[in-house]
């Protein structure tokens, strides 16, 4: 091999690592299958209770929302399975 | 035996010769194969002319691929982008992928191209063709540089007057020998030895 065909060789190596990590896109137009929609918070549970056990349940929850704490009170009791 | 099935592709890269090697692939076999092609219109050769009646599925960008899958089957795939290339890599047997290197920027599109092919299916073959012959050790050299393409086979098909009936006379070099005695002892030397390597390779008997 001449020394001009290995200058040339060594390009084409060059260039051939260079895009060793690049791909093509052989499917530019294919849509991705969409992710099955999260379910979202949409159904209310409620409950009348009396005006002092509201207050009372107001000084323990602090700066978290109603609706959160009741939530997480709701899973726990799904997750022991009706337990208290 | 079991049915072959054949992607000749090479992404979005035009005359590089698929549709020169899907056709002289399905017009020597011995065994019949289905041919499907994306594109019709921009195809080397009249395919509609040439490809028996009832052989030929034509499925456009957008379709479904809706066929009997039973059957040998060359994807005559490429020049455009088409939705469903990796899909079709994934289900067959052998990916070729052909390259005529004119200048770099067929090899770095090739790359680019196996980059992703490989992972869809590693099955493959490189076929270099239409390559000036002092090219063709260097973009062999250059391509086995990546440890990644090591397993790749690399075939060539020399540069030819005679490729060029297929496009204009819509004769293989196969039935060019056959016609012509000086014709068979001048291809006989180089590319028909270099075509049946690449049907020995696919394990198509002619």
């Amino acid at each position: 091999m001449t020394k001009l065909k290995e200058a040339k060789l060594k390009k084409m190596q060059e260039k051939v690592m260079q895009e060793s990590h690049t791909k093509a896109n052989l499917t530019p137009n294919k849509k991705q299958p969409n992710k099955p929609l999260e379910e979202k918070r949409s159904v209310k549970v409620m409950s009348n209770i009396r005006p002092s056990e509201k207050e009372a349940f107001i000084a323990l929850i602090g700066r978290e929302s109603e609706s959160n704490v009741l939530r997480d009170l709701v899973l726990k009791f799904i997750e022991r399975k009706g337990e208290l | 035996m079991t049915n072959k099935t054949i992607l000749i592709n090479n992404g979005n890269l035009g005359r590089m010769g698929k549709t020169m090697l899907s056709y002289t692939l399905y017009k020597t076999s011995k065994a019949p194969f289905k041919y499907v092609t994306n594109d019709l219109e921009n195809a080397s050769i009249d395919l509609v002319k040439n490809v028996k009646n009832g052989d030929l599925f034509h499925f456009p960008n957008g379709t479904e691929i809706d066929m009997d899958f039973e059957d040998n089957i060359i994807f005559d795939f490429g020049g455009k982008p088409d939705d469903r290339l990796i899909d079709v890599a994934e289900f067959v047997d052998m990916i070729i992928v052909p390259i005529s290197y004119q200048s770099d920027s067929e090899l770095e599109l090739t790359v680019r191209n196996l980059n992703t092919l490989i992972e869809a299916n590693p099955n493959i073959v490189v076929l270099i063709n239409n390559t000036d012959p002092s090219d063709i050790k260097l973009v062999t050299a250059a391509l086995k540089f990546n440890p990644a393409f090591k397993s790749i086979k690399i075939l060539i098909i020399n540069h030819s007057k005679y490729i060029r009936r297929l496009a204009n006379d819509g004769l293989t070099v196969f039935e060019v020998a056959e016609r012509n005695k000086g014709d068979a002892t001048r291809l006989n030397k180089t590319i028909i030895p270099q075509f049946k390597e690449l049907f020995k390779h696919l394990e198509i008997n002619i």
